[in-house]
């Protein structure tokens, strides 16, 4: 029987009775951190970073059962001792370490290196196996230096407002949002969140964990020439704007990287700023974990995984709910 | 090469016209002489640099990185583009170098007879120094791939805002062939030539719409009538035995047209011939989006060439033997034509006839049978109109009307492989009203571009029909419109087509419904 197992409600271990990240409903799962395709609602009891707290009651409720770790803190089920250390991914995010009897897997759920001064910067945890992600698992995606990504973000603002035309950013309301916003220009007077950002924003710093304020977009908001919005692409507050004001449109996501995808989205812009490993930083991820085993997750697992086999490492896949779960046993 | 390569990026990421010659005008105002000729070379897309097929650059990139094939054939379909893939497959840029565009061109020319193993070397080299978007576009460039597909007017545009040119007289320059090898910009843009002044044409003068009665234009003796036909308003050159050929929206077109540049065509000496250039088979002049499919082209095959001939259709001669006619009145032009006529090639050349009558009579005849010779109005000049003077002509169009229509569904033919009709849609309010269902006679490549728009903006499907984010606006011809109790918009169009592809238009610029209701409400009465 192996540590961790893949099994048809997410990656389970038999020997402790709990899961981390599962897709289906659960009695105890722990979380690596607040997105969506990570924290399921349902769930009786939810273990996670201390940062993750108030981000998993904001998205999934007030009244769940959740409880909050240090980095570093072990917590012991049954004989495995599980611990959560820093991913770099979003506020709160976190890699699970499971050990038992001298056995060491790591999970590392979403996650970037380097320091986005948002959140706690990734930590590599040796271990014998890792499961990693691999969202951009594709030599084509290398990430260049993000403070020149910023400079084209303040750069682009200041062109809109010289044509007196209103800067609209899509950008995830969870994690993206808050590091964009921590990296605008101080000249930029006029900053307008949406709703599902500045409340989000208005939870993190309540709890001390973010500190970069800005103000609400509301249907009153009148004079947004020269201003810069921050949205999820879906929202339908655009459709007024959209009217009254000349608005230009970017968003920043690593799918920006290539040109095919910036001319099929429906935008005048598209910045390359990801909050995961590129290529090479996965490789030097996996490297420094020294694992002998690596199981890829969560993106082109099937490639990536190949590629660490051709290295000379002993390398498999997972597939995760999104994928195809039918295949699973 | 830096700045060029952002200018092809932001270029391609521009959707408005107005942005992009902003952008190139900031171009040529930041480019140092010395690397302008070569940009104009390669915003024309006439530098031909190309140092390896694409395999071969393949195979480079794939030893220089060491990339299994098997992981660019995972990377190429996200990406699309080859030059591209290989661009991003290369390690992260660090260094990059200064070094200008003309120095880049130079050492590229010079490695064309190189050896490969040589030019192997160059390309690692290169690649070491360049930024991501640099290499995307030099890649394409040594792989003979890199097109800015700009259009002429747009150049024309830019280069005269840049540099305070009048456009009639830079224009043929970049027509002509140029080496920026031993040419330089300042020669090629500013010495003046014989054919700034050969090349200028008259000035276009807009015709007005006839909307009046007839009879209030007075006698019918006075006036003389003239089918006009589909196709591309010109004026036709020849000075000191060059063509140059002018649409009327300020392009020098000549080159679309190579069946008129023959100088023989007019034995004479200097003339100005003012008309319509239309594609013909079989005595039939075909629909205007032929032509327009021919004005995209940058080269015109022979196949092109003998399958849809052009011709042009003379309305008026504006110069004779270098002396303007502007000051003698129209009936005196039209018998000069008349003279003329005869020494032009009679395959190439078509003087109208005349509608002449003492009664209105014919010319209402003349109205009627339009559309069964494919005409599209009918000009009406006075016979003593001068060519600068106000007494105006006027232009009398078909009974048919036409709207701005919004796409609204899309419906696929039985293998899902085409469109097979289009459902087109006014404003009333925020809301899109369906007015009439038109037959897909798109050409190929607009077809293919919708349908590949159509799968990423698609809204609700039933069955084979789809319904479609507002986005794409047309004309919509119709012969007749009348009364529908059954049909939301509460109106039918008789023989709706489609007509021109107004991409200018915004979705929201898109006629109201209103306009179909006024037009009811007229038709009538
Ligand atoms: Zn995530
Ligand atoms: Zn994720």
């Amino acid at each position: 029987m192996e540590l961790l197992s893949n099994t048809k409600n997410g990656l389970y271990c038999e020997m402790a009775d709990v899961y981390i990240d599962p897709w289906r409903k659960v009695q105890k799962a722990l979380i690596t951190h607040g997105h969506s395709d990570h924290a399921k609602p349902g769930h009786s009891q939810y273990m996670c970073h201390k940062n993750s707290v108030s981000i998993l009651k904001h998205r999934i409720g007030k009244n769940i059962k959740v409880r909050g770790y240090n980095f570093g803190e072990s917590i012991s089920i049954n004989g495995v001792k599980f611990s959560f250390h820093p991913a770099g991914h979003i506020i709160g995010s976190a890699q699970v370490r499971v050990e038992y009897k001298g056995e060491i897997w790591v999970v590392t759920g979403d996650y970037k290196l380097g320091d986005d001064e948002v959140c706690t910067p990734f930590e590599p945890i040796k271990c014998h196996t890792l499961i990693t992600e691999s969202t951009f698992g594709l030599p084509i995606y290398k990430w260049e230096s993000p403070g020149n990504v910023f400079n084209q973000i303040n750069q682009w603002w200041a062109e809109n407002k010289a044509n007196k035309q209103t800067s609209v950013i899509y950008a995830y309301s969870l994690g993206k949002a808050q590091r964009i916003l921590k990296h605008l220009s101080k000249d930029i007077d006029k900053i307008y969140a949406h709703a599902s950002i500045y409340n989000t924003n208005k939870t993190l710093i309540e709890h001390g964990i973010y500190d970069t304020h800005c103000e609400e977009l509301s249907p009153k908001t009148a004079d947004l020439n020269g201003a810069l919005i921050i949205t999820p692409q879906s929202s339908t507050a655009l459709k007024n704007i959209n009217q009254t004001h000349s608005i230009k449109t970017a968003m920043a996501s690593g799918w920006m990287a290539t040109r095919n995808t910036r001319k099929n989205r429906l935008i005048d812009k598209g910045f390359v700023l990801s909050d995961h490993a590129d290529w090479d930083d996965l490789l030097t991820a996996i490297a420094s974990s020294e694992a002998e085993r690596v199981i890829v997750t969560h993106g082109y697992q099937e490639a990536f995984a190949r590629y660490l086999s051709e290295l000379g490492l002993k390398a498999e896949t997972y597939k995760t709910a999104f994928e195809g779960e039918s295949t699973l046993k | 090469m830096k700045a060029i390569s952002e200018l092809y990026i932001r270029l391609e990421e521009s959707k408005n016209l107005d942005k992009k010659c902003d952008l190139l005008v900031a171009y040529f105002k930041q480019t140092s002489s010395e690397d302008l000729l070569w940009s104009m070379s390669l915003l024309l897309d006439k530098a031909n640099k190309r140092l390896v097929p694409i395999k071969t650059l393949k195979e480079w990139t794939l030893a220089f990185t060491n990339t299994p094939l098997w992981l660019f054939d995972q990377c190429h379909p996200l990406v699309k583009d080859a030059a591209e893939t290989l661009a991003l497959l290369l390690p992260k840029s660090v260094n990059t170098t200064k070094k200008p565009l003309f120095d880049w061109m130079n050492n590229i020319e010079q490695h064309k007879k190189s050896s490969s193993s040589e030019k192997q070397t160059f390309i690692n080299h290169s690649w070491n120094v360049l930024s991501k978007n640099e290499r995307i576009v030099f890649n394409k460039l040594i792989t003979g791939n890199l097109r800015f597909n700009l259009s002429q007017k747009l150049l024309l545009k830019s280069l005269s805002d840049a540099f305070d040119l009048a456009i009639p007289s830079i224009a043929h320059r970049l027509l002509d062939s140029f080496s920026p090898l031993d040419d330089s910009f300042e020669n090629w843009l500013f010495k003046p030539s014989a054919k700034d002044v050969n090349a200028k044409p008259y000035p276009f003068k807009p015709i007005k719409k006839l909307k009046l009665p007839l009879e209030k234009l007075g006698d019918a003796k006075d006036w003389i009538g003239e089918y006009l036909w589909e196709g591309v308003q010109v004026q036709w050159i020849k000075r000191e035995n060059e063509i140059f050929i002018w649409e009327d929206n300020m392009t020098l077109i000549s080159l679309i047209f190579p069946e008129l540049l023959d100088a023989q065509i007019f034995s004479g000496a200097n003339i100005v011939l003012q008309g319509t250039i239309v594609l013909m088979k079989e005595d039939r002049v075909l629909d205007y989006s032929q032509i327009a499919s021919r004005l995209k082209r940058k080269s015109i095959t022979k196949k092109t060439l003998s399958d849809f001939p052009a011709k042009m259709l003379i309305n008026d001669v504006l110069e004779l033997n270098g002396i303007s006619l502007s000051k003698k009145p129209w009936s005196v032009r039209r018998k000069l034509l008349n003279e003329i006529y005869p020494t032009l090639d009679n395959k190439l050349f078509l003087l109208a006839d005349v509608i002449q009558d003492n009664l209105w009579g014919p010319f209402r005849d003349a109205h009627k049978d339009a559309r069964s010779i494919n005409a599209s109005s009918i000009l009406l000049r006075p016979i003593g109109s001068l060519e600068k003077e106000e007494s105006p002509s006027f232009l009398w169009e078909l009974d048919g009307f036409s709207v701005n229509a919004v796409l609204l569904y899309v419906e696929s033919s039985v293998d899902r492989r085409s469109i097979n009709a289009l459902t087109f849609a006014l404003w009333d309010k925020n809301e899109l009203i369906p007015i009439a269902k038109v037959e897909n006679h798109l050409d190929d490549e607009l077809k293919r571009e919708i349908q590949l728009w159509v799968r990423k903006n698609t809204l609700e499907k039933f069955g084979p029909i789809k319904s479609v984010k507002p986005f794409y606006v047309f004309e919509i011809t119709f012969e007749n419109i009348a009364e529908s109790r059954r049909k939301k918009s509460g109106l039918t169009l008789k023989y709706p087509t489609l007509g021109k592809y107004l991409k200018e238009i915004k979705p929201r610029e898109a006629h109201k419904l209103s306009v179909l209701k006024e037009m009811l409400q007229k038709h009538i009465k």
